[in-house]
């Protein structure tokens, strides 16, 4: 078995497909901030349908699990909280989806997005701001050392680099504004 | 196996339930451990010694990768070299 790179295995066949996706969770925090290990990827994606039927030819089987079109196709179109797995069988390595085609914070974070060159081509990652708010509602949601670990060393590593008003602004929209500032423990940051 | 299609709608309370993971522990060690998806629990489960290694030194390029690519585009203007030492030294004190 090769060695497997999940920004490779996942963000790579989206980008060569010239597909809307931004890598965000723990990956697109490590960009900000320090290196880690997980064994998954968060892709935030806006697909139209002719994209999302293509998806399987991009993961395909053996190797991949994706889940059946009408899956995707009901995904897709839910309004909020979409989300389908796609899984590299061999390794397990996982990669989240979520349909955000709907979302104007994705769109906002579309045009602001980080495109990095990797040994293996360009991935395009998501704007800090983005990562926060997505590691805030879930920490909010379930909890999870993690969250507070990146959002804090993103701040510690990349303040500079984060628009606090936007960040304040969209957390505020989302009703996460005080569980941000517990979680990061920076009541002056936003 | 759970059908890996459903399991991923699933709150994630009852996904931790499904897959056997506990959002809480009950001592004083407070934790919350993600739960597998199913695939990941066979594949995982019959996983040889040296295919976890693979697989784990697959994820450290991954990581070292992301954040040679981050730290470029922080400071475009570092040379190489610098940036190497940066990721080593970065690399030293890092965690899962």
């Amino acid at each position: 078995m090769p060695e497997p790179d999940l920004v490779a295995l996942f963000a790579g066949p989206l980008h060569r497909s010239g597909a809307r996706y931004l890598v965000a969770g723990s990956v697109g925090a490590m960009v900000y901030s320090e290196p880690r290990l997980t064994i998954d990827i968060d892709l935030a994606v806006a697909l139209d349908e002719a994209a999302l039927a293509a998806l399987p030819s991009l993961f395909p089987e053996p190797d991949f699990y994706c889940p059946p079109e009408a899956v995707l196709l009901a995904e897709n179109r839910r309004p909020c909280r979409a989300h389908f797995n796609v899984l590299h069988v061999p390794t397990g390595l996982k990669a989240d989806f979520y349909p955000s085609q709907n979302d104007p914070f994705f769109a906002w974070a579309w045009e602001k997005k980080k495109t990095a060159r990797h040994a293996h081509g360009e991935i395009h990652y998501a704007p800090p701001e983005y990562v926060m708010v997505w590691k805030t509602a879930y920490h909010a949601e379930g909890g999870g050392d993690k969250h507070v670990r990146d959002t804090r060393r993103m701040i510690e590593l990349s303040s500079d680099l984060v628009d606090r008003r936007i960040l304040a602004d969209e957390l505020e929209r989302r009703g996460l504004l005080a569980h941000f500032r517990e979680m990061a423990d920076a009541d002056d940051f936003v | 196996m759970k059908n890996p299609a459903t399991f991923a709608r699933l709150p994630l309370a009852n996904r931790n339930k499904l897959a056997g993971g506990r959002p809480r522990a009950e001592n004083s060690i407070i934790m919350t451990l993600e739960p597998l998806h199913p695939i990941q629990v066979q594949r995982f489960s019959t996983m040889s010694v040296d295919e976890k290694w693979e697989v784990a030194k697959g994820l450290l390029r991954t990581a070292r990768e992301t954040r040679r690519a981050g730290l470029t585009m922080r400071h475009p203007d570092w040379p190489p070299e610098r940036i190497e030492q940066e990721l080593a030294r970065e690399i030293a004190r890092a965690r899962t």
